[in-house]
């Protein structure tokens, strides 16, 4: 295996966008590309992070984006692990450049949602889980982490008030974050007193439904080498699965797959979850970041919601989690939430984060989970 | 299904579950998907089985979480669209 570098990324704003999704993607990749520097007859290739490009009438997506960047001769293809896609194409990218397949890739994801009604949205959303079994049985999307969480309040005693902590903790980190499609600083008792969309989780708990496009360029050290901008390491790559139902599992409070991709992700890069600077984690829901900082390994089981609400995942804590403001808050474009996440921390190991900046960040860990787990992608950065 | 995750084994067939179970965990559903949009507020259960076996359902009607406490016990009822429709005893 090669050593694998990240030399450009960018992103749309997330939000109600008035595009198509070739558009949004090929704008986010567009500027990955020129701002890296690798001239655009160099890209090998391109994977597409997608779950719901049929929402828009439009299937195989890759050739678009490829025509829309004038290199249309260039191999491009969707990659579908519902919300984590986006983490599965950059890994595809990673892969083909760590292989010696290709030495440019671009990694891009792209979700268009907002044409839909809520209730039609909610409908799509339900075909990521094991739909014959949860989707058809009536549970959406938020029913299955709600689930999820009054499992996890039987088990640990966790409270909503923890959650909520979580909600306000992202909300005002996207406050800083131009691309945050929430920018609205919230309190612990308007989540408490907001909707409630599937008990016990109210619409504050939850990610909102966004449009966006965000894009990577996955280089070789050779060519990373020719390039004077900033630069990071993939230190480490994973991915693993679990029971796309979340009945099937033995613990219903715990995504197995987090723990088996963060493990052989910082195993590769030689770091434990306690050296990484900060993580960008896949917190749909509030309960998600919980149960993502538990199986992680930031706290034991049982303890992350109380460690929230104690500000020990704040920015300016030991271990910030979401300084982006998260899915919560920046957004859950769903194909692109994943490469999302990968130019936040490109940005924050460049020391462009500005006001929700980590202060010394060298490395960090981003964390996409696809549905309620049967898809997690785990990537260790360090900069370079 | 077609291999067991936990022994190997191919040999699956069907079976019949036992009708009666507890819940252990549930949501109410205030927003639903199209095809449930009129059944709101009602509850995703799962609920374990006396046989051992662990399934979802639905049960119509719960639009509160008092109404379903921990453990309550459930049955499966005949008729209704997709999955199981579970009834209390």
């Amino acid at each position: 295996m090669r050593p694998v570098y990240v030399v450009g990324t960018n992103s749309t704003d997330y939000g109600k966008l008035d595009l198509r999704a070739r558009e949004l993607a090929a704008t986010a990749a567009l500027d990955a590309i020129q701002s890296s520097g690798v001239p655009f007859e160099k890209i090998d290739g391109a994977f597409v992070g997608n779950a719901f490009s049929l929402a828009e009438r439009q299937g195989h997506l890759g050739p678009l984006i490829m025509s829309a960047l004038g290199i249309p001769e260039r191999p491009a293809m969707t990659i579908e692990a519902a919300c984590a896609s986006g983490g599965a194409a950059f890994r595809e990218a990673y892969v083909n450049v760590a292989g010696g397949f290709g030495d440019a890739m671009l990694a891009v994801g792209v979700e268009r949602i907002t044409q839909l009604d809520t209730i039609t949205a909610t409908g799509y959303f339900s075909y990521g889980s094991d739909h014959l079994l949860e989707g058809a049985c009536g549970a959406t999307f938020p029913g299955l982490y709600a689930t999820m969480a009054r499992a996890h309040f039987r088990k640990y005693g966790t409270m909503e008030e923890q959650l909520a902590a979580v909600a306000v903790k992202n909300h005002s980190n996207a406050f800083q974050n131009p691309h945050a499609h929430l920018k609205k600083k919230i309190t612990i008792d308007e989540v408490l007193a907001s909707p409630v969309v599937s008990s016990p989780l109210k619409l504050y708990d939850a990610c909102p439904f966004s449009d966006g496009a965000a894009a990577a360029v996955v280089v070789s050290e050779e060519i990373a080498r020719t390039l004077t901008g900033p630069k990071m390491l993939v230190a480490g790559s994973a991915r693993a699965g679990e029971e796309a139902a979340l009945h099937e599992r033995v613990d219903m409070t715990s995504i197995g797959s987090t723990k088996i991709a963060s493990r052989a992700a910082l195993k590769q890069a030689d770091l434990s979850i306690r050296d990484v600077d900060f993580a960008e984690v896949h917190d749909c829901f509030t309960i998600a970041e919980v149960v993502a900082t538990e199986d992680l390994g930031m706290f034991k089981q049982g303890e992350a919601a109380s460690a929230a609400l104690q500000g020990r995942t704040a920015l300016g804590s030991d271990l910030p989690v979401n300084p982006s403001g998260g899915l919560k808050a920046k957004g859950h474009p769903v194909g692109a939430t994943g490469v999302g996440q990968i130019h936040e921390v490109f940005e924050q190991l460049a020391g462009k984060a500005a006001g929700r900046q980590v202060r010394g960040a060298e490395t960090a860990l981003t964390h996409n989970v696809g549905a309620t787990g049967g898809s997690c992608v785990v990537h260790v950065f360090r900069r370079a | 299904m077609v291999r067991c995750g936990y022994c190997g084994s191919t040999r699956i067939g069907t079976k019949e579950l036992a009708g009666r179970g507890k819940v252990v965990s549930h949501t109410i559903q205030r927003v639903a998907a199209p095809e449930f949009l009129k059944e709101v507020p009602y509850a995703f259960v799962v609920v374990d089985l006396e046989d051992g076996t662990r399934v979802t359902g639905r049960m119509p009607g719960i639009g509160s979480d008092a109404d379903l406490p921990y453990g309550q016990m459930v049955r499966a009822a005949v008729g209704g669209k997709g999955g199981l429709i579970f009834e209390k005893t």
